[in-house]
């Protein structure tokens, strides 16, 4: 009887390779189906190690995307090699170190993402539910974003995404993506002291955003990524060294324009943009948060959902 | 094909809107539908946008910065 293949960390990683290497394998990441080619063994054991959760899908009859990450065919590859992300065929950036490839699927995945799924309001912000009820993130890269949002994700919070945060425009409900955590430089030496269960992509150093690695999502977060979360907190968190942690209100007419400046399709989207962001600041707390340690965060945060209250209605608003 | 004179008595009823505007105890956002734009006004600015956008502001009267910004917003002579 044949083994029972449900799960990617099912597979064998000689079996996943291979399946990888003839683009049969796919990966259903929240709502989206990406179908993924690359014959590169470092992708493959990057697979196996950080989607082990997540459904096993072989030559689906559907995927959303179909992505390739391969070498491309210029002389460098000869004397220093190179992956390429491809898109339907298409690569939409330049090609990056060949040690670089696992790395460059996941962000490649991301792009893809932000670039095509305007059927959402696409921030570029972590996102984490508890109770039903869910916290957005939506610092700039070095705020200390992810490092918190993977801290939340090990400590009682399920984990929606640490890039993107997807928002139905009718019902503002967050989507799940479950994706692996892109941590940086001393994040994660940090991470792994704070979560030593976890598992990681091998680290890889001299990208542009320094030293990376990425986590694999809590595989409780994984099994629920088709669960949506309605916003109810947004938090621009930024990391202080030695710094106590520091709550602070934020108003929300300033809120705003750094909601629309982190979207990634506000002005693709107009009018409903517009109206996406003023419900969502309606149903939603505003703060700043300082913070230096992940123990004091995790208080904090652990407090917010505790306390919280049912939505108020504090606004009005409407076309002239 | 709708009759000219249906469309200028529907115009008359529902006169064509060119900002959305929401507000909060802080201030108000606006969104421009003409040109895309979206200006995000503290509360004082809020007040001198709600007084010249229902035509009760002295421009005279107005500090730069809202006149500044109000120019930009069209919203000056």
């Amino acid at each position: 009887m044949a083994p029972r293949r449900e799960k990617i960390g099912d597979l064998d990683v000689s079996e996943l390779r291979d399946m990888l290497a003839r683009g049969e394998l796919a990966i259903r990441t929240g709502p989206l189906t990406f179908r993924i080619q690359c014959d590169f063994p470092d992708v493959a054991a990057s697979i196996h190690s950080l989607y082990a959760a997540h459904p096993v899908l072989i030559r689906p009859d559907f995927a959303d995307f179909h992505v390739a990450v391969r070498s491309p065919h210029n002389l460098r590859r000869w004397f220093r090699p190179q992956a390429e992300f491809f898109i339907d065929g298409d690569p939409p950036f330049e090609p990056l170190p060949r040690d670089q490839a696992p790395a460059l699927l996941e962000w490649g995945m991301n792009w893809t993402i932000a670039a095509s799924c305007h059927q959402w309001f696409s921030i570029h912000a972590a996102s984490l539910e508890r109770n039903g009820r869910a916290v957005i993130f939506p610092a700039p890269p070095g705020s200390g974003k992810s490092t918190l949002c993977a801290a939340l994700a090990w400590r009682g919070w399920r984990l929606l995404s640490d890039e993107l945060t997807l928002l139905d425009p009718d019902t503002l409900r967050a989507n799940a993506l479950a994706r692996p955590i892109n941590l940086k430089n001393a994040s994660i030496e940090l991470l792994r002291s704070f979560s030593p269960d976890a598992e990681w992509s091998p680290e890889t150093y001299d990208t542009s955003k320094g030293w990376v690695a990425h986590m694999r999502p809590p595989a409780g977060s994984v099994a629920r990524m088709h669960e949506q979360a309605m916003p109810r907190w947004i938090v621009f968190p930024r990391y202080v060294p030695d710094a106590e942690p520091m709550l602070t209100p934020r108003s929300k007419t300033a809120t705003f324009m750094p909601i629309a400046e982190n979207a990634f399709n506000y002005g693709t989207l107009g009018r409903t943009g517009f109206e996406v962001i003023t419900r969502l600041l309606d149903q939603c707390d505003c703060y700043d948060f300082i913070y230096s340690r992940l123990e004091d965060a995790i208080e904090v945060f652990d407090w917010i959902a505790e306390s919280d209250q049912e939505p108020r209605q504090v606004s009005s608003g409407g076309g002239t | 094909m709708t009759e000219p004179s249906v469309v200028a008595s529907l115009a008359e009823v529902q006169p064509p809107t060119r900002y959305l505007i929401h507000e909060w105890i802080d201030g108000c956002v606006v969104f421009d539908l003409d040109t895309g734009d979206t200006h995000a006004l503290d509360a004082t600015m809020a007040k001198h946008f709600r007084a010249r956008h229902e035509g009760g502001a002295d421009e005279a009267a107005m500090p730069d910065s809202a006149h500044a910004l109000l120019a930009q917003m069209d919203l000056l002579g």
